[in-house]
């Protein structure tokens, strides 16, 4: 389905896992993470921004996608629930095997502290850590300078290896 | 030890499930064809200039009246009975002396809902009501450790706590 120069179906396939997954990152509720996945795609269709090349359109779905995420945080409405270590709520059917050994716990761990930093860290290391974007494309992604980037992707690590107690290199 | 570097392949691992498939095209496409995208219509520029003169004017107009006093003053109503507080009976619960409208959480955070009342301290922290009649967990400067969402929650012990989310309980560790 093309629009303009806007081909959905074609950025649904190739981004729609990313969308999802960050979507999930801010909201932690599959269902939700979904229906911000279809209402990015919907803006873009509706909008048809100029997208160059496929950077552009990583960056831009990305920038919709956390924008999204972060109105409906701030909805009055919105309960937050926290994964805790024994109670989380992967969409998965259950841990890994890996999972039940020392490694695999302090892996959870990472995991878990990671999705419980603030938003402003939490940005900034799910753009440099999981969709591997270097720190002038975060800048760009967020609008904040690229000093920003870098000064709160230091602060968050420092915040993990002290949330970790050394677990953490 | 683990690094920051593995994160994503323990996202990965834990969202394996988490992935747009055919039944996801399919849906975007859908609310694609119920959601046209409409034309914008070009406004002559003359039309704008006249739409914005018109609220200049009914600006200027409100603000004349306003002046000239048009509307009626309130009227005072009668003093109200004063009212005679009683004294709060002393519960285990620390209630405190004004609720606060905000509150701040151990990361630094304001947060736009305040503390209702704090139960008694174990290990440092304490069950707290939140404005928004959910409960967290303060520290004894009562900034929020844990952030309140649960229907309810129980003490500390040895680290943890059970709390009830969604009417489900469930243990937490604290902070």
């Amino acid at each position: 389905m093309q629009e303009g120069n806007v081909d959905i179906d074609r950025l649904v396939r190739q981004f729609g896992t990313m969308v999802m997954r960050q979507a999930y990152f801010y909201l932690k509720d599959k269902q939700k993470a979904e229906d911000v996945c279809q209402e990015v795609f919907l803006r873009i269709y509706k909008k048809r921004p100029e997208l160059p090349d496929e950077q552009s359109e990583k960056a831009y779905l990305l920038r919709v996608t956390i924008n999204l995420c972060k109105d409906q945080l701030k909805s009055a409405w919105h309960r937050k629930v926290v994964p805790m270590a024994e109670n989380f709520d992967a969409p998965s059917a259950g841990l890994t095997p890996e999972a039940e050994s020392v490694q695999g716990e302090e892996k959870q761990l990472l995991y878990q502290a990671v999705m419980e930093l603030p938003e402003i860290y939490k940005d900034v290391v799910l753009l440099f850590y999981y969709h591997d974007m270097q720190t002038a494309d975060i800048a760009k992604v967020l609008k904040i300078p690229e000093v920003t980037v870098r000064t709160r992707l230091m602060r968050a690590r420092g915040r993990l290896k002290e949330t970790l107690k050394g677990r953490m290199v | 030890m683990i690094k920051l570097e593995q994160f994503r392949e323990i996202a990965d691992d834990n969202l394996r499930d988490l992935s747009a498939d055919e039944r996801m095209v399919m849906k975007v496409r859908q609310l694609c064809n119920d959601s046209p995208v409409r034309v914008k219509a070009r406004v002559p520029r003359f039309a704008l200039c006249a739409a914005a003169a018109c609220v200049v004017v009914m600006g200027i107009s409100a603000a004349f009246l306003m002046k000239e006093n048009a509307f009626p003053r309130s009227r005072v109503l009668s003093e109200a009975a004063p009212m005679t507080l009683t004294a709060a009976q002393p519960t285990q619960a620390r209630t405190l002396s004004s609720k606060l409208s905000t509150s701040e959480s151990v990361s630094g955070d304001s947060l736009s809902y305040g503390i209702a009342s704090v139960e008694e301290f174990s290990e440092g922290f304490a069950v707290a009501l939140a404005t928004t009649d959910l409960y967290g967990y303060v520290n004894e400067d009562n900034l929020w450790v844990v952030l309140p969402m649960y229907e309810s929650a129980a003490p500390v012990k040895d680290g943890r706590a059970q709390v009830v989310l969604q009417g489900k309980t469930m243990t937490i560790e604290v902070p």
